[in-house]
């Protein structure tokens, strides 16, 4: 209990007897040469590699996907709706001109 | 670099990384966590560049900077309900000299107390030494607001040494009364 009110009491001081921007100064230039472990861009560039699987493409392929599966599903409405007109159209030409086979 | 040009990120990694994890390990104490933190947020500068969602209304360095600020906020307050003391002194700090050590734990709790944003905006301008308007991108809000902040954190740090100031002055006087007792 001694030791840490001592402790406190020495922390204490050592803080307030500096100014805000004196003790901003301070940890700047002792944290200034603080830097990643030598192999970090190569870890990172490594992580990066590995997302890029399907789940982290998709978003870039549905980009591209996407606009032209709608432009062909649009024309393939567009081809539907112009069979069906002449298939619609051949079936009546039979009609017209149908022939009655008696056995 | 849209086209997800990975050599491209990679010189954009190696010219910033340094910066990132300093300011990182600055505002989280430790250089673990901080490594942790901005490999997280480039896997994101990633994905958000090969999808088009950076806007190019800032510069990348701008943009890498708000991402880490944000992850490095999240990992706080993930750190705050998860993890112990223990577990913080456990961390790794490979590439930091015991001074470096010692001073990013002391910066990161005396700030530990300041809103987020306070947080933010004083390690970003005093401590990284950016401009206001640098900030004022970083954050996205105005150069008035950064300055605001930063005027609030100071006064809050202030009165907290008064409070410091206070108890010490209590615990002087009961120990010196002790002592005469």
């Amino acid at each position: 209990m001694k030791y840490s009110v001592k402790y406190a009491v020495k922390y204490t001081e050592d803080e307030m007897s500096e100014e805000i921007d004196e003790r901003l100064e301070r940890l700047k230039k002792a944290t200034e040469e603080v830097r990643p472990r030598a192999d970090f861009a190569a870890r990172v560039m490594s992580r990066v590699a590995s997302e890029q699987s399907f789940w982290f493409e998709l978003p870039r392929v549905a980009r591209v996907f996407v606009p032209v599966a709608a432009l062909a599903a649009a024309a393939a409405l567009a081809w539907g709706i112009a069979t069906k007109d002449s298939v619609d159209g051949a079936l009546t030409d039979i009609d017209d001109d149908g022939v009655e086979v008696s056995w | 670099m849209s086209d997800g040009d990975a050599s491209a990120f990679e010189a954009i990694v190696v010219a910033t990384h340094h910066k990132l994890v300093r300011l990182a390990a600055r505002m989280l104490g430790n250089l673990a966590d901080a490594e942790d933190v901005v490999q997280e947020a480039y896997v994101r500068a990633y994905q958000s560049l090969t999808t088009g969602q950076f806007d190019q209304r800032s510069k990348v360095e701008t943009w890498l900077y708000r991402i880490v600020v944000n992850a490095t906020i999240d990992a706080r307050r993930k750190r705050k309900r998860t993890r112990t003391d223990e577990l913080i002194e456990a961390g790794w700090d490979g590439a930091a000299t015991a001074e470096a050590i010692v001073a990013l734990r002391e910066l990161s709790s005396w700030i530990a107390e300041l809103p987020d944003e306070q947080q933010a905006a004083l390690v970003l301008k005093s401590v990284e030494g950016l401009s206001s308007a640098e900030v004022a991108a970083i954050l996205e809000c105005s150069e008035g607001a950064v300055e605001q902040r930063l005027v609030r954190a100071r006064a809050a740090l202030r009165a907290r040494s008064e409070v410091l100031s206070e108890v010490l002055s209590e615990v002087r006087s009961e120990v010196h009364g002790g002592r005469d007792e």
